[in-house]
């Protein structure tokens, strides 16, 4: 099963909206988030050497339908978007997650994949938000995957050039980085003939994991603000001792460091 | 006597036997391709393109050195046809055979006479274009190169033996009185003088000897005919007929398989009569930009890579991918590379061309499952380095058209999601935002902002003339620039046009003719929806690509109105006195690019606007018609340059400008600015040459004010 987002379009130039608590919405495009691809792609990969059943599922937010049958194209098996949830704004992590561990338990999937975080969370909560309320192993920052019988060997990247290699039982929850090959291209005219079969689920979404945990998590946005444009950028030069010193003049001057 | 009617009957049986079961094969073969609607459409059309083209030999004359000497062998063949008739009644029917009414006509055996002396003379002249320009030596250069040359010499050979053996028992006839010609027929009387000393008998003897040769030449010619790229003398005239007229450029043919072709079938069955008449002539490589700059594409040793295959596929497409018969597969399969295995330097060839045309695989493999075009047959760098300039469709003499063969490749693969991953990125801006540069589509007309004065919305107001912008001219920042230089000379001459605003959305040339077929079709419905609603005369853009799709595939789909190049709308506006422009006496050469001069026939329009401006255009030797591609067409401008595989078509371009000694190189296409502009910087020509848009020009002899050719650097 892979757990597909929508984001906004970051080529849109993004406001705020009037009441100055989320972005503007209405006139912005979305498109699926690119981590999300990611974990398409290596669902495809697996069923491609495993024979799964690739299940991918949304919420119904803007311009999902379009993503869906993208990936029904592509060679997912079926595609659900869950209705009936907050739609036309901003979804918390906590509560995407919270719809969405219904949802999985009924399925009961061998395997759930998801992009490891996404503009909206870019602490890549989800996976492991998904595991708790599952109560499955779960990974995140997934570079490499093979699956075999039920179990599932996990390459996890840890930064600084470090890798672990694991072995998880499956079930599990994921949060895919990379594929191991970049996502497929799906042809407009294949999108069309799965748009035209109309293999798409619509499914009333179960009523959330009822948490203390999102109550406490549930963030209230009192007010965004577009960034400040910087106007100048400065160039150092002169050799590495004077540069060094001007540094810490502007950070003095900044009142960033002290002394 | 009998004897003579024994030997002739058994070498004609044999030879029609051989010849009519190959052409019967061959017509199998390509009976197995897919469909080719429209092929019949027009009958006028084709039977004038058979006079012109075939009888006429049109294209063959454009390179007169082999085209004189080609066309003389073919008429030369139309008129010996006669002997051969003559042949087997003197061979069949009796001694002194003329055939009725005009068989002793001297006009005819002066005729005959004649052609037979001139094809001879033919044949040494292509041994000298053969030899001058031989493929051993010049290699790439060589438009021979790849071709199977051992098969052309047999081929020379063979008519050189048909025409002395048929003139030598002439001659013979004229002194045993079986000639049915007096002394107009002055080359066999010639040498009849010559063999009069040898006496009657020893005539007769030669005559017998020489005919039977003569005949026996003939088959023989025939079967190796048959099976050698010398074919074309039969097919050709049929590829012509079937030919999209008046050209295959312009629109492209969406034929075949929906999908593209991935495998020999789902070509076209046209596209597989095309693979099989190719002459191997080497006209199109000699001009194609791809070849020309040391890529792997060459046009010729893609259609022979293909027939090739095409020939060895044979068992399998006839008796299924088991193989049906093992035994009599393998046989015809051992038959059927009868192309290729004329020479085998056709191989090493198609070898040495970084698997150019990967050679023909064996009659194992043919005979088993279906291979797929690539990368089995051909690789995928060949396909992919097509600028689709059309260079070789207007070459090509037996009107093969490349184009719709490779595109049809092409959407096979984009089918199947193998596609350079730039190139996805880009196709998937454009689904998504409606421009290449996955700009937001509401930017589109941000360039107008500058401008200092409205443009008018052509989907609020009708307006007269629609400009369709383009991306390029819309979201690069140079190329905006040139826009709103266009957009200041149409309003100051009081133009009334207007422009979509964000309602435009690529047109989708190039999404085409990379193969993605679904996209450019969802394209054409968004940008038709727009124009549906609106109300205006007349379109025009500044991209020759735009222009190209808009004019000739859009009313495919409902588009119903004259599409101009801002060239000819300036023209008309110079000629109607709307734009006075002072003279700015310059030296410039102009460079045609390929969708304005070679797929929509424009290239008047503008020499006519630099004419206008004062500007004395020195042309480059590949001019007009012939004009050498920038190398971004055909979606090339978004894959990778593999700076490995020699220099950019655009480097050789200027190279070749810079030679003329001009300072200024004129452009008419946004894209053409932004690749010449770059290789004149490449090529360290920068200083010498100046890169100018025709809107540029007209701006300074407008305002007077010197003109920049960088705008930005
Ligand atoms: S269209 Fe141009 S680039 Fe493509 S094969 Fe023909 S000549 Fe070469
Ligand atoms: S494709 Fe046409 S131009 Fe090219 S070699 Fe064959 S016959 Fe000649």
């Amino acid at each position: 099963m892979v757990l597909l987002k929508q984001l906004p379009d970051l080529v849109e130039e993004l406001e705020p909206s009037p009441d100055g608590t989320d972005i503007d919405r209405e006139f912005i495009k979305f498109i699926l988030n690119e981590f999300d691809d990611q974990a398409l792609e290596e669902a495809l990969v697996t069923k491609e050497s495993s024979g799964a059943e690739v299940i991918v599922v949304a919420l119904d937010e803007p311009e999902v339908d379009q993503v869906l049958y993208t990936a029904l194209a592509k060679g997912a098996d079926r595609a659900v978007k869950l209705t009936g949830v907050p739609a036309g704004t901003w979804v918390p992590t906590h509560l995407r997650a919270a719809i969405l561990a219904p949802f999985v338990r009924e399925l009961a999937p061998d395997l759930v994949l998801t992009g490891v975080q996404s503009a909206e969370d870019l602490d890549g909560q989800l996976a492991s938000l998904l595991g708790g309320y599952l109560d499955l192993p779960h990974a995140a920052v997934v570079v490499g995957l093979e699956v075999k019988d039920s179990i599932a060997r996990v390459v996890q990247e840890l930064g600084s050039g470090r890798s672990v290699e694991e072995q998880i039982t499956l079930p599990a929850v994921l949060g895919i980085q990379a594929a191991s090959q970049a996502p497929r291209y799906a042809p407009i005219s294949k999108i069309r003939q799965a748009m035209q079969a109309g293999g798409l689920e619509e499914l009333e979404a179960p009523a959330p994991v009822d948490s203390a945990d999102i109550a406490i998590a549930q963030v209230r946005i009192r007010r965004l603000y577009a960034p400040e444009k910087s106007t100048h950028a400065e160039m150092l030069t002169g050799d590495p001792g004077e540069v060094a010193t001007r540094i810490a003049e502007i950070l003095r001057s900044k009142g960033l460091v002290k002394a | 006597m009998l004897l003579r009617i024994v030997i002739g009957g058994v070498i004609v049986f044999v030879g029609l036997a051989l010849a009519g079961g190959r052409m019967l094969w061959l017509a199998r073969l390509i009976h197995s391709g897919a469909p080719a609607p429209g092929r019949l459409r027009g009958v006028g059309k084709r039977v004038w393109a058979e006079l012109v083209e075939v009888l006429g030999q049109r294209k063959l004359l454009k390179r007169r050195q082999s085209g004189i000497p080609h066309a003389l062998t073919f008429w030369g063949f139309i008129i010996l046809l006669f002997t051969i008739i003559e042949a087997f009644g003197d061979v069949f029917a009796r001694k002194s055979f003329a055939i009725p009414a005009i068989g002793r006509s001297p006009i005819l055996g002066f005729l005959e006479d004649l052609f037979a002396v001139v094809v001879l003379a033919a044949v040494i002249t292509f041994s000298i274009i053969r030899l001058v320009d031989s493929p051993a030596r010049r290699e790439r250069r060589s438009r021979f190169y790849g071709s199977h040359t051992r098969a052309a010499w047999l081929t020379l050979a063979m008519i050189a033996t048909v025409m002395v053996t048929l003139l030598g028992y002439r001659a013979a006839q004229t002194n045993t009185g079986d000639f049915p010609y007096d002394s107009w027929a002055f080359a066999s009387h010639g040498i009849g003088r010559l063999l009069a000393p040898l006496g009657t008998g020893t005539n007769s003897v030669i005559e017998t000897v020489l005919l039977l040769c003569n005949v026996a030449a003939i088959m023989g010619f025939l079967v190796f005919v048959t099976y050698s790229k010398h074919l074309h003398i039969f097919v050709a005239p049929l590829n012509v007929a079937f030919s999209r007229r008046p050209r295959a450029l312009g629109a492209l043919e969406v034929a075949g398989a929906a999908e593209g072709a991935g495998t020999i079938e789902e070509l076209s069955w046209k596209h597989l009569l095309d693979l099989v008449t190719c002459t191997e002539c080497g006209r199109c490589q000699a001009a194609c930009p791809a070849w020309n700059t040391s890529k792997p594409l060459s046009p010729k040793l893609l259609v022979m890579g293909l027939r090739d295959h095409l020939l060895s596929s044979g068992p399998r497409l006839f008796h299924g991918p088991a193989g049906g018969e093992p035994a009599r597969a393998s046989a015809t399969a051992a038959r059927a590379p009868g192309f290729a295995s004329t020479n085998g330097a056709g191989a090493a060839a198609g070898a040495a061309t970084a698997g150019a045309a990967a050679s023909t695989n064996g009659a194992g493999a043919a005979a088993g499952a279906a291979m797929s075009l690539v990368p089995d047959v051909i690789a995928p760098q060949v396909v992919w380095s097509c600028t689709t300039c059309g260079a070789c469709v207007e070459q090509c003499p037996v009107d093969i058209e490349h184009i719709d063969t490779i595109v049809d490749i092409r959407r096979h693969l984009v089918n199947e999601g193998e596609l350079e991953e730039g190139v996805q990125e880009v196709l998937k801006n454009i689904a998504q935002q409606g421009n290449s540069f996955g700009k937001s589509g509401r930017m589109r007309a941000r360039w107008v902002r500058e401008l200092g004065f409205p443009v008018k919305d052509a989907r609020k107001e009708k307006v007269r003339y629609l400009w369709f912008v383009g991306d390029f001219a819309s979201f690069d920042e140079r190329i905006a620039e040139l826009s709103r230089a266009l957009a200041r000379i149409l309003s100051d001459a009081g133009v009334d046009y207007g422009i979509l605003y964000d309602g435009e959305r690529n047109a989708g040339n190039d999404v085409r003719r990379i193969g993605e077929e679904g996209l450019f079709q969802l394209l054409v419905e968004q940008n038709m929806k727009t124009l549906n609603d609106i109300e205006f005369d007349s379109i025009f853009t500044t991209d020759p690509h735009s222009l190209n799709t808009l004019r000739n595939e859009y009313p495919a789909y409902g588009l119903d109105k004259a599409v101009l190049h801002y060239t000819e709308l300036l023209a008309d506006l110079i000629g109607s006195g709307a734009l006075r422009a002072r003279s700015l006496d310059r030296r410039v050469t102009y460079h045609d690019p390929c969708y304005l001069a070679r797929h929509n026939r424009i290239t008047q329009a503008p020499r006519q606007v630099l004419h206008a401006l004062g500007c004395e255009v020195v042309e480059m030797p590949r001019h007009g018609l012939n004009t050498f591609c920038c190398g971004a067409g055909g979606g090339r401008i978004w894959m990778t340059d593999d700076p490995a595989l020699g220099e950019r078509p655009s480097e050789s371009r200027i190279r070749e400008a810079v030679s003329l000694g001009v300072d200024t190189f004129v452009v008419a296409c946004p894209k053409d600015f932004t690749m010449y502009t770059d290789a004149a910087k490449t090529t360290g020509n920068d200083g010498r040459l100046e890169v100018v848009d025709v809107v540029q020009l007209v701006q300074q002899a407008l305002a007077g004010e010197p003109v920049e050719g960088m705008v930005v650097a």
